[in-house]
């Protein structure tokens, strides 16, 4: 049965050994495919974990289970990550919404430029590598929400929670996100 | 696809917007607001909802193709997540570590 936020609160504060080894084998996979989804792998990956987890415990009384436990974790990993990398220190909206979908969108909601067919995205060693090197001109933001959305299938209210950010910033993001993907995929598989 | 169903995708899209889209009747969603539910997984919760959103989907070719494109990438990078996550060394020797630093009783 699974534990109410009370009794998981009163577990985590006794850092009760069987519980936080459920924890752990629960979450940690998670965030490991995280990291893994940024190209983050091995001691790096693991010593980032390492953090989050002593972060998590200094500041329990932060965990108000507004969000589950591994989105709460993912949302420290990312500040971690975030902290590591200077340039992208202060999460902000990076570009106005409106601004954005008046470029994307007419004024009377149509695409100003139709997405093509995705018939040439098939499952391959190429296009893995394609996406690979795609995903590398994503902001911190935007892999941060792509994955914990697409890959992890999270849920809108929990990532806003967890990243302390809107709806609205959330949707850029995400369009954002599949927009240099599916620009940068379309120019390469075209080549 | 076949080119005759993008042919007749393309007309009955056409014809669907010049009927439903018209002021008044509003029936036809807008790509911009497809496009919004497609990222944020959101379905419409009523049955007119659903079948606004099903019907724009089956006859804008430009929605349907973000649609398809969504669906695929979102496969794709499950499996590129899990493949690099395979090729980790075992989680369970992290979860040993962190055991010794943040269980009470292992300290």
């Amino acid at each position: 049965m699974t534990p109410t936020h009370e009794e998981t609160m009163t577990l985590l504060y006794a850092r009760d050994p069987v519980f936080l080894a459920n924890v752990f084998r629960d979450v940690n996979p998670y965030l490991l495919r995280v990291m893994a989804g940024r190209r983050i792998v091995g001691p790096e990956a693991e010593e980032l974990i390492h953090q989050a987890w002593g972060t998590f415990f200094e500041n329990l009384k932060k965990f108000e289970g507004r969000s589950t436990l591994r989105t709460f974790l993912c949302g420290i990993l990312i500040n971690k990550l975030r902290e590591q990398k200077r340039s992208d220190a202060k999460l902000h909206l990076e570009e106005d919404v409106e601004m954005l979908f008046g470029r994307a969108f007419s004024p009377e909601g149509w695409w100003n430029v139709a997405p093509a067919s995705p018939d040439r995205l098939i499952e391959s060693r190429q296009t893995m590598t394609f996406i690979e090197e795609c995903l590398e001109g994503l902001s911190e933001q935007q892999r941060s929400v792509f994955i914990m959305k697409e890959v992890e299938e999270d849920e809108s209210e929990d990532i806003c929670n967890v990243l302390d950010i809107s709806v609205s910033h959330l949707r850029v993001l995400m369009f954002r996100a599949k927009e240099k993907l599916r620009q940068c995929l379309e120019g390469k598989l075209s080549v | 696809m076949a080119r005759s169903s993008l042919l007749f995708r393309r007309i009955w899209h056409d014809a669907y917007y010049a009927v439903s889209g018209k002021p008044g009747l509003n029936f036809a969603m807008l790509c911009r607001d497809v496009a919004e539910m497609i990222d944020l997984k959101t379905t419409p919760t009523t049955l007119v909802g659903k079948v606004r959103f099903k019907l724009h989907l089956s006859l804008c070719q430009a929605c349907w193709n973000y649609s398809e494109f969504s669906k695929r990438i979102q496969e794709l990078m499950k499996l590129l997540v899990e493949e690099k996550a395979a090729a980790q060394k075992n989680a369970e020797a992290l979860n040993q570590d962190l055991l010794k630093t943040f269980s009470k009783s292992e300290n």
